[in-house]
């Protein structure tokens, strides 16, 4: 069975009078073992997509407008309370953009790692620090006795992200989410959170959903990848795919416009001109019609739906060859 | 050409609580030529921020000097020093926090005039209505206040008021890690365009180093409070020597799916500046480490051709 399944999702915030929609018909899957990314600019929509597809996000002002989610047969759009409790941080793990803000800094590490065992493996005291430190072994902490002891504020932002990760994983969960994992840290840490990441899913076989901004780490990480932009997803294809031929102007556009290694300085970079229409200034049709150079008089009158061609999917009128 | 700006064995020490001190910048020597970029790379805790605002003097270095067209900017007082900052300006990182919510466009850009007497009222309006339109920004923009802009029009803004005085040299303190890749673009463009527009100097510090490469004519890759490799951008690229360098390359993920990496990761930590390797200061992560590593600090070797200086800490050369 498909882990998680999202279909036709949309995520209004605001009260019912003057909702504004955030999330629009956004579908993907994802299978056991696999990893998808979720790429797309600052308030595309991909954090929001993901954290009300699980249920995180609060409710008001987050409000799931239609479309439903299933987690292993399970229908999350509707489930309760304790059903939802019984999966988070048991069956599904979630490792959040800011080590900072995400641990308690008024509990030691140790007991933050612990909890979840407690509330979904009760075992004895023995047995539950045994296993926090075999996880922590496992994601690459030295001298773990000590870590747990220690206060999140007295580690370096590199061990803290695997402090994170670890906690996310206590529990062996099937699904493990990733919400801009390495971005607050230098490039030769998020390197070695990637194998990290990358060993653990093999060993554990559990699906990897990872929300990023970063091209480049998707490249490097994914299987699949759903680009996103206003609310919507606009392209999706297997990684090899999208990186060869994108067909969509806007993933087009992002990819032109990063500097890569081998770029000769003076080759000024390509541009998307404009920015992204706010939620609820989105235009009638394609919202990225104003910016977009491939637009024609259709792409403003109507939105186009995501349609695929052999597992490559746009949502476009006039794609890039 | 006489260089614009010529640092030497630049050093700032920052006192520890309870005693000690932390070298955030140890030993920095480069000359810059006018109209080149120099492009800082390296992690968080580097001290390549603390090298940008030494060079400014926005904060007083503990040794070492700069001098600027000639003048030792490290023997001045303030009251002598702010004729000098005309000529050098810094765009800050985070247009969010870099400009003051309560002041219209219009103001935060010819305040650099006002603070300097320059130009009458009119004289200032035209100043600030060619610099708008400069940084591609619409003449309205003046009236209006920073919280109406996206980060990319405000960092054009912040762009527009470093060039309010037509500085020499503008140290750019990571000006495009707080914007999206779209933006990011934009943003870069504009910096190259007016480089070669106005013949300004660059000094680029960031993270990120395919963004540093690309605009740089020569890269520094700093560690630890020092520069552990210097060279043309190309050639850095190209033809790295230290091990660092060589992981740091490594280690950026690039937008291409088939590429293999070609070094090993390096593992751990950068270590706390308070209490540096001995030696070398990267041996703990290098997988080249040697004896002599650990015990002997390794001076700058030319490594480059005539005319194509290219200098690296390291003792495997």
């Amino acid at each position: 069975m498909t882990l998680l399944a999202v279909d036709a999702l949309s995520v209004g915030f605001g009260p019912a009078s003057a909702r504004v929609p955030v999330v629009d018909a956004v579908s993907f899957s994802l299978e056991r073992g696999e990893t998808l990314g979720l790429v797309g600019e600052s308030g595309c929509g991909k954090t929001v997509t993901v954290m009300s597809a699980v249920r995180l996000l609060p409710s008001p002002p987050a409000h799931l407008t239609g479309g439903s989610v299933r987690f292993d047969g399970i229908e999350l759009s509707t489930a309760s309370a304790g059903q939802l409790r019984e999966l988070w941080g048991n069956r599904i793990g979630v490792v959040f953009q800011n080590p900072m803000t995400s641990l308690n800094p008024t509990f030691t590490v140790g007991f933050q790692l612990e909890e979840a065992l407690r509330l979904h493996r009760p075992m004895s005291r023995a047995q539950t620090r045994e296993r926090v430190m075999d996880m922590l072994v496992r994601v690459g902490i030295n001298a773990p006795e000590r870590r747990l002891a220690q206060y999140p504020h007295e580690l370096s932002g590199g061990l803290r992200q695997r402090v994170m990760i670890a906690m996310a994983l206590m529990c062996r969960p099937e699904l493990l989410i990733a919400d801009e994992p390495t971005t607050a840290l230098d490039v030769t840490l998020q390197a070695q959170i990637l194998d990290l990441l990358r060993s653990l899913r093999d060993e554990l076989g559990m699906g990897i959903l990872m929300i990023t901004h970063d091209l480049g780490v998707v490249a490097e990480f994914c299987d699949r990848v759903a680009v996103m932009y206003a609310g919507r997803v606009v392209e999706s294809a297997p990684v090899a795919d999208l990186f060869r031929a994108p067909w969509h102007p806007y993933t087009r556009g992002l990819m032109d416009s990063i500097p890569r290694l081998e770029t000769p300085r003076n080759q000024p970079l390509a541009t998307i001109e404009g920015m992204v229409p706010s939620p609820g200034r989105r235009p009638a049709g394609c919202a990225f019609a104003e910016r977009c150079p491939r637009a024609m008089d259709r792409c403003r009158a109507e939105a186009p739906a995501l349609t695929a061609t052999a597992g490559h999917a746009v949502a476009c009128w006039n794609p890039v060859p | 050409m006489t260089p614009l700006l010529q640092v030497g064995e630049l050093t700032k020490a920052f006192p520890l609580k309870g005693g000690g001190q932390i070298h955030a910048v140890n030993g920095v020597t480069f000359d810059q030529a006018p109209g080149e970029t120099i492009g800082i790379v390296g992690e968080s805790g580097c001290g390549k921020s603390t090298l940008g605002r030494l060079i400014l003097q926005l904060i007083r270095p503990s040794g070492g000097s700069v001098r600027f067209r000639g003048t030792e900017l490290t023997l001045l007082s303030e009251p002598a020093m702010r004729p000098m900052r005309r000529h050098m300006q810094m765009i800050f990182q985070d247009p969010y926090a870099s400009l003051d919510p309560r002041m219209r466009i219009g103001d935060l850009i010819a305040q650099p005039l006002v603070i300097h007497g320059l130009g009458t009222r009119a004289e200032r309006n035209k100043a600030v209505a060619e610099l708008l339109e400069t940084c591609g920004l619409p003449a309205e923009a003046a009236a209006r206040h920073p919280h109406e802009f996206s980060g990319g029009q405000r960092q054009r803004v912040c762009i527009a008021r470093a060039l309010a005085l037509s500085p020499e040299f503008i140290v750019a303190d990571e000006p495009v890690s707080a914007l999206d890749v779209s933006i990011q673009s934009q943003i870069l463009n504009l910096m190259m365009d007016l480089q070669r527009r106005r013949g300004l100097s660059y000094l680029f510090i960031s993270h990120n180093l395919a963004v540093v490469k690309y605009v740089s004519d020569r890269l520094a890759v700093m560690y630890l409070g020092r520069v552990v490799e210097m060279g043309p951008a190309e050639e850095i690229y190209a033809n790295a020597r230290h091990p660092y360098t060589r992981a740091l390359i490594a280690a950026v993920p690039e937008p291409d799916p088939g590429r293999v990496r070609d070094h090993a990761v390096v593992q751990g930590d950068l270590p706390s500046p308070e209490n540096p390797p001995s030696g070398c200061r990267f041996h703990p992560r290098c997988p080249q480490a040697t004896q002599r590593c650990r015990n002997e600090a390794p001076k700058p070797v030319q490594v480059g051709t005539a005319g194509r200086a290219h200098l690296v800490e390291c003792h495997l050369y």
